[in-house]
């Protein structure tokens, strides 16, 4: 996921600048979910999701910059199987999937202009390439599910609109970020599409210390396996709460830290959830 | 010009809401909800419930001990007996007042009163390896082993034994006609009882084709079928299915495709609906597949808490509740040796 409503100002330079941040990202998906209701964990599966973004940012001009997400991820998936559920470990027991590596790279542009007379819009557009592997296997060379690689296979493009506004001490701000899924990949299995709205208010009592909130809204539309397959358990509707705190500790570097915890979650069929995802961030401005 | 762009821009991303909207679902034929499960962590031989439905009997076959179980209400363990050494199979008589049970480990038949759980008697008998039992009438057993060829009588009043012309295997009876089914480890057999001895029917199940390990045998008196579930002992036929057979000629009466061998099975008092144990997992969980018995077609799946067993399914006659024993793989945190098969109860609600 892009990071969205970070006071970490990723997609803002000055022409001529050029930024480099790193944001680390953990969720342990333990708790899982049917519709809106919890589950038992039958299998004791959980998956524990970790990534390193290396972000880049370039201004151009004041109103366009180029800003490039390179992440590193660590998927672990672990579980208990039932007698007959792997072929290869037929009595059942404990299983393991992993997978390691360059995730998808985000490449975006961005262009700010202020519309209705003074509000300044943020509009992105990217591309979110297939470098990503996804043929990562199991200790038997079995590949593993699509939703344990480190990428996706295809090349999407990635839009995004962002605005804000100062208001006194603090900065109200909202934002829709989305990834339109382009086809399958090439095991024959296509993304859903992703939507996420956020509302973000932020109180900056001096540049030590700031802190805030954030609403945000999360939809993903189901995947489908070759030949249009519907695939179950994937996709729903997420609402997300997030505290932010952060501090600029030089002119030119920045750190924050986030936790966000659902709010409510109605997704398809049974799924695994994080009950909460923790972010730490920092952010180095080069001298223009 | 650029304003009007970013208008498009926006109008663009809000008006294709649809494509986040999921207009497919897949198919699903089952509803999770939350396990009704009484954690015992034991390793069980056998279950039978009585015909009220208020108490369940379970035999323990590692600890020695047959359980009694209330299953009026939350599930609750009420008593626990220690019989003897490892407990194999267990028969209620016609009133519930008795339960028999045979002991694998040591050549005795242990007689209970449902009560109160205390021993009323211990027949020593010639057998040993004793691997089922049932009740032909309130005072008669029959008693089947591992390894005698022939099973025996037990007349449980005047504690004599007879030896009969009946194979070993899994035994189901037929009451109201005093016949005896025998699941043996190439076919199913019939015998006739006179009152004294039994003699052998003429009709005589087809062979499996392989040498059988039988898991469960089950006799349902409203429809004269019984059903087995069989497994190739030598695991070189794929056994996917629980066979039914007609008892009054002992054809083929169905078969019910279930992609592993059954472990279990447990018919409705009406006949008509049949519950499966399998013994693999489905990719998402473990089932217990409901079929209808006139289509042989799976009517409902309940999803089970763990890995079922032999034995491990049963009903209770007024058609609400069915219960299982699972092996939760992920509470086996147990580092006491022997003891890595632990088994619980689940109950699980029939859907209507």
């Amino acid at each position: 996921m892009l990071p969205g409503g970070s006071l970490l100002e990723y997609n803002d330079s000055q022409a001529g600048q050029f930024s480099f941040g790193l944001s680390y990202e953990y969720e342990q998906l333990d708790h899982p979910l049917y519709g809106t209701e919890s589950i038992p964990n039958y299998n004791k599966e959980r998956t524990q999701n970790s990534s390193l973004t290396f972000i880049t940012t370039y201004g151009v001009t004041d109103q366009f910059g180029l800003t490039l997400f390179i992440p590193i991820r660590y998927i672990l998936n672990e579980k208990v199987l039932f007698r007959g559920q792997n072929n290869n470990l037929y009595n059942g027991g404990q299983y393991f999937r992993e997978s390691f590596g360059l995730g998808d790279i985000v490449l975006q542009a961005r262009i700010q202009r202020t519309l209705f007379h003074r509000l300044p819009f943020v509009f992105g557009l990217g591309i979110k390439l297939s470098n990503g592997k996804i043929n990562m296997t199991d200790q038997f060379g079995e590949r593993i599910d699509d939703n344990l690689q480190v990428g996706t296979g295809t090349v999407d493009p990635v839009l995004s609109i962002y605005t804000s506004q100062d208001i006194r001490k603090f900065v109200l701000s909202g934002g829709v970020f989305t990834r339109i899924s382009n086809g399958e990949n090439i095991y024959g299995y296509r993304y859903g599409n992703e939507i996420q709205t956020l509302v973000n208010l932020d109180y900056i009592e001096n540049p030590l210390l700031y802190g805030g909130i954030q609403l945000s809204h999360l939809l993903t539309t189901r995947d489908y396996y070759e030949y249009g397959k519907v695939a179950r358990d994937r996709g729903g509707e997420n609402y997300f709460i997030t505290g932010k705190l952060g501090t600029k500790a030089h002119d030119r570097l920045d750190f924050e830290i986030t936790i966000q915890v659902p709010l409510y979650q109605n997704l398809n069929e049974s799924q695994l959830t994080s009950p909460f995802i923790i972010q730490f961030g920092s952010l180095f401005r080069f001298a223009s | 010009m650029i304003k009007n762009n970013s208008l498009l821009f926006l109008v663009i991303i809000f008006s294709s809401c649809s494509l986040y909207v999921d207009n497919e679902m897949p198919d699903i034929h089952f509803e999770y909800s939350d396990f009704d499960i009484l954690e015992l962590g034991r390793t069980f031989s056998d279950m039978t419930i009585t015909e009220d439905g208020k108490s369940l009997f379970l035999a323990d076959y590692n600890n020695n001990a047959i359980l009694q179980v209330n299953t009026d209400g939350p599930l609750s363990l009420k008593n626990t007996t220690v019989v003897g050494s490892h407990p194999i199979a267990l028969d209620l008589n016609s009133d519930n007042s008795r339960i028999a049970v045979a002991l694998e480990g040591e050549s005795k038949i242990a007689l209970l009163n449902t009560n109160n759980m205390n021993v009323v008697n211990f027949f020593t008998i010639s057998l040993m390896n004793v691997n089922d039992l049932i009740f032909i009438n309130d005072s008669i057993l029959v008693i089947s082993s591992k390894t005698d060829p022939a099973c025996i009588t037990l007349n449980v009043h005047s504690s004599e034994e007879s030896s009969q012309s009946v194979l070993n295997g899994e035994l189901a009876m037929d009451l109201n006609n005093h016949i005896l089914y025998v699941a043996t480890s190439s076919s199913i057999k019939k015998y006739n009882w006179d009152g004294e001895r039994f003699y052998q029917d003429s009709n005589v199940s087809d062979p499996y084709g392989f040498l059988g390990k039988v898991h469960h045998m089950v006799y349902n008196p409203a429809t004269d079928i019984v059903f087995s579930c069989i497994s190739d002992k030598d695991k070189e036929n794929d056994v996917q299915h629980v066979y039914s057979y007609r008892c009054t000629d002992m054809t083929f009466a169905g078969k019910y495709l279930i992609r592993s061998p059954g472990l279990a099975v447990a018919i409705s008092e009406n006949g008509e609906r049949v519950f499966t144990a399998p013994t693999d997992a489905d990719e998402i969980g473990v089932f217990i597949i409901e079929f209808d018995q006139e289509t042989k077609l799976e009517s409902n799946y309940y999803l089970s808490a763990g890995n079922l067993t032999a034995r491990g399914l049963t009903i209770d006659k007024q058609g609400q509740y069915l219960y299982s024993l699972v092996n939760i793989p992920g509470d086996d945190d147990s580092f006491e040796p022997y003891s890595d098969y632990s088994f619980d109860l689940q109950r699980i609600a029939i859907l209507d």
